[in-house]
């Protein structure tokens, strides 16, 4: 009987010029979006390839190790596959930057227009989080309202039917409807950009994007749960469109795109400005400090141990600076996102844009690893510069010793900076509560429809 | 006649739940987006004041002109009244600039900051009305025809002798109104909540700016309900309509201005931004290899001169040094000035493509009225280029003639910077801002008119059975 009922519910979709509208709105946007972002991945590659042979060029040209502390290299990671379908944060995490002795220098965003500031980008994670949630709501806000306003939830009754089982018949048919358009349009999204551009998965990458459909299909299915629900609760299909509407703006438009700025303006932090800043007068300081003292008169050992007593004075008071800001600010992000979980839409946003490596782990993540990666470079250098200074021990010549102290500085000895991907295991703990939300707003709203049709009045 | 019938679709309107929802979420959201954005730029402005006295005293601790003249100077991007309604490229976390005598300025940005604000559009005037109102536009206008071709009522009316274009033309107009209400109750709630904030300082420039942005909202409600209008006319359910409606929506609201960067940047591609780094590093490298001044070993060659000496050789070296900066500086310039020309001309391309949607034409219109736009960030960063000459040139005066090479150089215990120029920022006047997105305003009188012809001439036309 279960069976018979889905296949009727489905049906009914697929016969209808809303099913028919949504699969080609879907498949268009899907397929549309990935190949356009896939060309822009094609030139973020190519232009990464021209950074890092320019990289390779720099140090095969003479070493200059003052230049490389001081003016440091540039680095940058690579282009993220997972960003054709979920941008996330890449724009920001795809800066170069330069590590040196002073303090890492983000470049310019290669999103240069200012036009990309004005608008999100339209990806798979943008269709599924707003045009997605719509269809679901499309799909599912007449399911009950709609067959007892045309009678047919009368007659379907009239018939030895349980209730839970029209409910739920009513749920998995019309989720089918909604989720095999998705799904195909996704499928023909991957086989294009696979096929026209560079856009290629490893091992890790095509379990997080299963993971990715995983959470989008469980996103739609709260929405379509919760538009079942207040179906079950309205008497009339144009009742349970306004209701649907209302909660779908709220939850989708507002409380996500209100949080980050309540949270911004509730827990005050800083500017990075008056903290770079900030960094900045502690080295004037240390060193203006050191003014009054007689460098003249010391011996080289003695200057190199003031330079280094100044240098950890400043890495230590740097530190507790970075450390006080670095808690405050996980505070603030922390009450950003708090606030937005109001709102399922926040949870698969955080959720997918952490599975696609663009997330605010991701964004955290990396602030440490350039932190990390800029100790073991100085570290690197030095190393490379003090086993010169051996070999050039009792050479007479002077430039035979300039010779060996500025010959070009093999890529291999300098340590590669590759930020590498989370595994599968820490990202789904880091956001566990998202996807708990998601399980949980399903089985709620499941069940208020669920109770709702068990008291629903035919005769009314 | 067209009076009854205007008041008669009005009244119908209001006292549709519908309405009711659609109202309230309006004002709503209209409210809620001025009273946590007036916060946000509360907190900004009191950032830029504090930091700015940051700045400042950070200055006046290098102790020498010279050392401010490597080091410079911090300037933070001042914050916009009009980001309280419209926050447009105020979204950016490149916030902060070092001018100094090295290179072209921008706003650079930092890790050590909330991104979370990237993750979603913020919700301010310009999202509820796009977005919101735009949507509500065709929720409200979907059965105007459709409906009441359904339940027969359109039948009904027209078998009275009442023209069909002045029974359009009151469906247009009750309709509209219905939707320009609530809207005109949040805009004025806001203008409320705007001038009863002593920290957000709207001129009189700025409140004109404001009345025109509300127009310029106004006309895109027009355009949208126009559409609305058309798309009930020609469809024969009011399912049919809503349907079609929504995927519009999707497409005329969220994809096409959206897409609209990235395909530009496929169209008409610009170099990569490291591309462009590179170039100036070459270009520096052989300049500096054209001088080629050795800095290595100065203490060395100094030992045995007299003090005359020493001071002719630092001037020396001093002269070449700032000869070969002006020319480092001259080709960064054109370097850059390529990138942007280049640029410019995608966003040129991208504003041409995404015009086909109203919303696109909202966006830009709206943003540059309130200089929260595209033409505000050009504008901010040349002016930051202007103070980056104005400093030069005061730390030149302030150095010339005196001794040194290095970073004491123009220090002493008469160095001061209380007479530094600060960088005073102004937006173009709303004429300038008007002129620029008069195409944008024009477009959307266009689009509305024309949507409104076609759903004029197809209800003419149309069946009533």
């Amino acid at each position: 009987m279960f069976g018979a009922l889905v296949g009727r519910e489905l049906r009914s979709h697929l016969l209808t010029y809303r099913f028919s509208l949504s699969a080609v709105l879907l498949f268009t946007l899907v397929v549309g979006s990935s190949l356009v972002l896939g060309f822009n991945y094609d030139r973020q590659l190519t232009a990464f390839g021209e950074s890092k042979n320019a990289r390779e060029q720099k140090l095969s040209e003479s070493t200059d190790f003052r230049s490389l502390q001081w003016q440091g290299m540039q680095q940058e990671k690579p282009p993220n596959a997972l960003s054709v379908f979920a941008v996330g944060l890449e724009r920001e995490l795809s800066r170069s930057v330069t590590i040196s002795s002073r303090q890492p220098k983000l470049g310019r965003s290669k999103y240069s227009s200012p036009l990309y500031t004005l608008f999100p980008p339209p990806d798979l994670l943008y269709i599924v989080n707003i045009v997605g949630s719509l269809l679901a709501v499309l799909f599912a806000f007449n399911a009950i309202s709609g067959d007892h306003e045309d009678g047919t939830l009368r007659l379907v009754m009239s018939n030895a039917v349980p209730r839970h089982v029209v409910l739920l018949s009513k749920w998995v048919g019309g989720y089918l409807a909604l989720l095999v358009p998705f799904l195909g349009s996704v499928l023909a999204a991957l086989l294009l950009t696979t096929t026209f551009t560079s856009f290629g998965l490893t091992g890790d990458q095509w379990t997080a994007f299963a993971a990715m459909l995983s959470v989008a299909a469980l996103y739609l299915s709260v929405f379509f749960t919760l538009a079942l629900a207040i179906s079950v609760y309205t008497r009339r299909s144009s009742t349970s469109l306004v209701v649907n509407f209302l909660v779908w703006v709220l939850l989708v438009l507002a409380v996500p795109n209100v949080a980050p700025i309540v949270a911004r303006a509730a827990v005050k932090i800083p500017s990075p400005g008056a903290i770079a800043g900030e960094r900045d007068a502690i080295r004037t300081g240390a060193w203006s400090a050191m003014r009054g003292r007689d460098w003249r008169n010391m011996s080289r050992e003695e200057r190199d141990a003031l330079r280094e007593e100044v240098e950890q004075q400043i890495e230590e008071k740097t530190e507790r600076l970075i450390d006080d800001y670095s808690r405050r600010l996980e505070t603030q992000v922390a009450a950003g996102v708090a606030l937005a979980r109001i709102s399922p839409s926040s949870s698969y946003v955080y959720a997918t844009a952490s599975l696609a490596g663009g997330g605010l782990e991701d964004y955290a993540g990396l602030r440490q690893y350039i932190d990390r990666y800029r100790v073991q470079y100085l570290d690197a250098l030095e190393t490379i510069e003090q086993d010169r200074q051996r070999q050039t021990e009792g050479i007479e010549d002077r430039q035979e010793r300039d010779e060996i102290r500025e010959a070009p500085v093999d890529p291999d000895d300098l340590p590669a900076f590759a930020p590498q991907r989370r595994p599968m295991g820490d990202i789904l703990a880091a956001n566990d509560i998202d996807l708990l939300v998601l399980v949980v707003l399903n089985g709620v709203f499941f069940l208020i429809a669920y109770v709702g049709f068990l008291k629903f009045d035919l005769v009314d | 006649m067209l009076r009854i019938l205007v008041i008669k679709e009005w009244l119908t309107s209001l006292l549709e739940l519908r309405f009711v929802v659609c109202a309230t979420l309006c004002v709503v959201l209209g409210i809620v987006s001025v009273v946590v954005l007036r916060a946000d730029l509360e907190a900004r402005r009191a950032e830029f004041g504090q930091n700015q006295a940051l700045y400042k005293d950070q200055a006046e601790e290098y102790g020498s002109f010279r050392r401010l003249e490597r080091e410079g100077i911090r300037v933070d991007r001042p914050p916009q009244s009009f980001q309280v309604l419209f926050y447009g490229v105020e979204k950016t976390l490149d916030r902060t600039a070092v001018i100094s005598d090295d290179f072209l300025p921008g706003f650079q940005g930092d890790l050590n900051t909330n991104p979370t604000v990237l993750l979603f559009p913020v919700a301010d005037m310009l999202f509820v009305v796009a977005v919101v109102l735009s949507l509500l536009a065709f929720f409200i206008s979907y059965d105007t025809v459709a409906g009441e071709r359904e339940t027969g009522t359109l039948k009904l009316l027209m078998s009275y002798s009442v023209p069909r274009d002045l029974i359009i033309a009151a469906k247009w107009l009750g309709g509209y109104f219905s939707l320009a209400l609530p809207f005109l109750v949040s805009l004025l709630v806001g203008a409320l909540l705007i001038s009863m904030s002593a920290d957000v300082p709207f001129t009189e420039t700025d409140w004109q700016a404001f009345v025109l942005a509300g127009v310029v909202s106004l006309l895109l409600l027009a355009v949208m309900f126009s559409i609305g209008l058309l798309v009930s006319v020609r469809s024969r359910s009011s399912t049919t309509a809503i349907l079609s409606l929504l995927a519009l929506w999707v497409l005329l609201a969220l994809i096409v201005p959206n897409l609209g960067p990235y395909v530009a940047e496929l169209v008409s591609p610009v170099p990569d931004v490291g591309q462009v780094e590179r170039n100036i590093a070459l270009r520096s490298k052989e300049i500096a290899d054209q001088y080629n001044i050795n800095w290595r070993g100065i203490r060395g060659r100094i030992r045995n001169m007299s003090d005359q000496e020493r001071s002719a050789f630092f001037a020396e070296l001093r002269a070449k040094r700032d000869a070969m900066q002006k020319d480092i500086n001259k080709v960064t310039a054109e370097v850059v000035r390529d990138f942007e020309s280049r640029l410019s001309q995608q966003t040129d391309v991208a504003r041409v493509l995404t015009r086909v949607s109203p919303v696109a034409s909202f966006v830009y219109a709206n943003t540059d009225i309130g200089a929260t736009g595209v033409l505000h960030e050009e504008r901010l960063v040349n002016h930051l280029r202007t103070y980056q000459r104005e400093f030069v040139r005061y730390v030149s005066e302030q150095t010339q003639g005196q001794g040194g090479f290095g970073w004491d150089g123009g220090g002493g215990d008469d160095y001061t910077v209380d007479d530094l120029p600060s960088f005073d920022y102004h937006n173009d006047d709303l004429g300038v801002r008007l002129d620029a997105r008069i195409v944008d305003v024009l477009l959307l009188v266009l689009f509305a008119v024309t949507f409104f012809m076609a759903a004029f001439v197809s209800f003419l036309r149309s069946d009533v059975q």
